[in-house]
């Protein structure tokens, strides 16, 4: 059912999610199975008089409730491990870090408009205000293996940036910076969706992920935003930037 | 002794058609009203549901504009003009006096006058429908600046205006009740009735009705700083240039309310569901104290909790840390309180009444809503699915069996004592089983939806690459919603077939039931009890305690008064 994962580390939101349906759904169904037996034993036409006290075997169900707590227990300290790593080292840190470990990283800016995403490419010099400065619509295209840092601020409502292949979603808000910080590991094409009832056209809010090969990458933004290049690692045709630096 | 009450020697005085049955101050009367009324909205939810649940099937058939007004007045609706209006309004108003051995509310004008508020903020949804400029489109939960700034963004500025007036109205009706039956239930308790003997449906209420007055404070602060963002363009949530206008401010003082308020319909619930399984199972709760404890419990955690709303909304990160630990740590109570209600079933003799049927079904799917609750409030699994389908699967798992499931259950079990009249029970058993089926079927599917990564509040899936090969999902849970709404409606159908020429219930007390509600006649004669008053003898589930011919003890006996009781005492 989940999208396939892209990131380097969605795997830590993966793990959090798949624990937790599959122990919901174990514990679940082993409580529908002692529910079902109590219904069906205790049933009126089996058992006509109600018995003077809980059978002693079933009040050992009461498991229920210890297996609960640490269920509980170990659910909070993966899904906090999860979140720690994602959100709550601030991103100045990631980024020094990242440095620090030779690691390569791209910034760029979102904007949330009713009903588009407007991207911000620094352009090839890395540096924000500088002259080769260009902006897309809708598309956000990222160099694979690279650390990408995603300044998200908003133009008008509320809206939530969401990649599923990612398993990254933050919201946009007004007034407000927020920061996501995700590392793509698989080329391709993905959506991006707005996960924040912004107003009539919130449904159609699309923009795309574009995951390409470094040397790609740096070819595409040579040439951007005025390109014409496709690639055929990414899955069908239709996908070619053409001049304006749209996606078709 | 049914038949001595009746006859008994009551100052009758002759009411007025208007008096007895529009502007009446009888609790009885009040919480039918509010139980109609509340039944006439779900319909009207219901079928705003319907339409757009179609539109999901086959985008088109609304526009996206209608179909953002439909979801967000179907939430509202079934929240505020539903769950509340017949949990609180109806089934409190009727059983609360009756089981606490009362003869009326402590403020039956009060009362009165509640219902009025809560009829007129009815009419004023229904109205801000209508109006020019069209119903507001922005989410049951508000949202700033999208609601705050409705000309710009919504094009609804009047259907905005109306809206939050309506849910202003409504509060102020819910908080005349909620005082009304912490009073009554304070102060008007029968002789030997401690706190400790009260059915759990009235600790229920009384802990609800204490969670909404003190929630409800902030919101309505935060509802009036938004009006006066709408009409006087301040900017309390607004963000302009060089303005410090902060929308996250209203999730909180939103969410503040909200989580309570959700336990606010939650425990009424929850108490209809002890009252039936007690009753149909022969047992006595399995701890009483326990479901007490963990009650309380909860009710004070769930003032801690709110911002689990708001994980990836721009609160601290570490903040998110400490509300997803206080999140999971209130499933603790909630499984205590579920794990003593399925054991009250064991070494019951069971009787699968529709009643019964409902609470079964109800209570299983309170484990399923329980338990999904879990990977939302874990802050690394929400990243993912915070506003998917996973949420909405989650809270009709909850809500629906809420306001749905357990009234309905409630609507069987005390229909004889309500109108003195029974319900077809082989119509009854159909119904519970019809419900249970459609309901899974419209509503687990959402589960995959939102493990598909689903976004919540979308016109159409067919938008989104990865969305289109779950179409058919969404044709699947159209199609078991229609069902389920149809069902509903034959329901409603017999039911009030069954008010006005349903077989008679001779017996006040048809399902063999404990507490004090069972005494009197039914139905319950103005001021309840006539020349008799109860006097409480014991605990409210002695079940299975009094060998084999008589499985159950009523909670106390009712004692002839010396002087008959006129009929204005209050």
């Amino acid at each position: 059912m989940l999208p396939q994962d892209i990131s380097q580390h969605g795997y830590l939101v993966d793990r959090v999610i798949k624990l937790s349906i599959w122990g919901i759904v174990v514990v679940g169904i082993v409580s529908f199975f002692i529910m079902f037996y109590i219904l069906y034993k205790f049933r009126r036409t089996k058992n006509p008089f109600p018995l003077s006290d809980v059978p002693s075997g079933l009040k050992k169900v009461i498991f229920i409730d210890y297996v609960m707590i640490i269920f509980d227990l170990i659910l909070l300290f993966m899904s906090t491990w999860a979140w720690f790593f994602f959100f709550v080292r601030p991103v100045e840190k990631i980024k020094k870090e990242v440095q620090e470990k030779g690691e390569k990283f791209v910034e760029v800016r979102v904007i949330g408009r009713q009903f588009f995403w407007t991207v911000e490419y620094p352009g090839r010099d890395g540096v924000f205000g500088t002259q080769d400065d260009f902006k897309l619509g809708n598309l956000l295209v990222v160099p694979e293996g690279y650390n990408v840092f995603v300044k998200l601020t908003s133009g008008d409502v509320l809206h939530s940036f969401f990649i599923p292949n990612a398993r990254i979603k933050y919201d946009v808000i007004p007034g407000r910076e927020t920061h996501l910080w995700f590392k793509p590991a698989k080329v391709g094409k993905y959506e991006i969706a707005c996960a924040e009832l912004c107003g009539a056209m919130h449904y159609r809010m699309k923009g795309y992920l574009v995951v390409l090969k470094e040397q790609d990458y740096k070819m595409w933004l040579d040439s951007a935003p005025f390109s014409e290049i496709s690639f055929d690692y990414l899955d069908d045709d239709k996908i070619k930037f053409v001049k304006g630096g749209e996606v078709r | 002794m049914s038949e001595a009450v009746a006859s008994a020697g009551v100052i009758h005085h002759e009411e007025t058609f208007l008096r007895k049955y529009l502007f009446s101050t009888d609790h009885k009367t009040i919480g039918k009203q509010y139980l109609i009324t509340g039944i006439a909205m779900a319909i009207l939810g219901g079928t705003l549901a319907i339409l757009f649940r179609i539109n999901l099937a086959h985008p088109g058939f609304l526009t996206n504009e209608q179909y953002n007004t439909f979801v967000t007045y179907h939430g509202a609706i079934m929240f505020f003009w539903v769950a509340m209006p017949i949990l609180l309004g109806g089934f409190g108003n009727i059983l609360i006096p009756l089981m606490i051995g009362a003869r009326d509310m402590a403020f039956p004008t009060l009362n009165m006058f509640s219902y009025w508020v809560f009829f007129v903020s009815s009419v004023i949804l229904i109205i801000s429908f209508f109006v020019p400029g069209g119903a507001f489109s922005g989410g049951w939960t508000v949202y700033p600046p999208l609601s705050a700034d409705p000309g710009r963004y919504l094009g609804a500025n009047l259907g905005t205006v109306l809206f939050l007036l309506a849910l202003a109205l409504e509060f102020a009706s819910m908080l005349m009740g909620g005082v009304n039956f912490i009073t009554t239930v304070l102060t008007m308790r029968a002789k030997g009735l401690t706190l400790m003997r009260l059915p759990i449906f009235v600790w229920m209420e009384i802990v609800a009705s204490l969670l909404f007055l003190f929630s409800v404070a902030p919101l309505i602060a935060g509802a009036i700083m938004l009006l006066l963002d709408i009409i006087l363009g301040t900017h309390f949530f607004r963000v302009e240039a060089g303005k410090v206008g902060d929308p996250v401010l209203w999730q909180h003082l939103f969410w503040f309310f909200g989580h309570p308020e959700v336990y606010v319909i939650l425990f009424p619930a929850l108490g209809i569901l002890f009252e039936v399984i007690t009753t149909y199972s022969r047992r006595p709760v399995f701890s009483y104290k326990l479901v007490v404890y963990a009650t309380i419990a909860a009710g004070i955690l769930s003032f801690l909790v709110w911002a689990h709303h708001q994980f990836v909304a721009g609160i601290n990160p570490l903040s998110a840390i400490a509300f997803s630990i206080t999140t999971i740590l209130i499933s603790i109570p909630f499984s205590m309180t579920l794990v003593v209600m399925g054991l009250t079933f064991a070494g019951g003799s069971i009787r699968f009444t529709p009643a019964m049927l409902f609470a079964i079904f109800a209570f299983l799917m309170f484990i399923i809503g329980g338990l999904s609750g879990l990977p939302l409030g874990a802050v690394g699994s929400d990243i993912y699915f915070h506003d998917t389908y996973f949420v909405v699967a989650h809270f009709h798992y909850t809500v629906f069996t809420i306001a749905v499931l357990s009234t309905i259950a409630g609507i069987y079990h005390w229909f004889p004592k309500m109108f003195g009249r029974k319900i077809n029970e082989t119509f009854g058993k159909i119904h519970a089983w019809l419900t249970f089926i459609f309901y899974n079927g419209f509503a687990f599917p959402g589960f995959f939806l939102g493990l598909a990564g689903h976004p919540r509040r979308y016109y159409s899936a067919l938008e989104f690459g990865y969305l289109q090969k779950y179409q058919w999902v969404h044709e699947l849970m159209t199609v078991s919603a229609v069902l389920l709404l149809t069902t509903q409606v034959v329901f409603l159908f017999v039911f009030f077939y069954s008010i006005f020429a349903g077989a008679e219930e001779k017996s006040p007390n048809p399902w063999k039931s404990t507490t004090l509600e069972w005494l009197a006649p039914s139905p319950p004669p103005h001021l309840n009890w006539g020349s008799f008053a109860p006097v409480v003898e014991r605990g409210p589930y002695e079940y299975a305690k009094n060998g084999k011919d008589i499985d159950y003890l009523p909670q106390g006996k009712l004692v002839k008064l010396k002087q008959p009781v006129s009929g204005h005492e209050h």
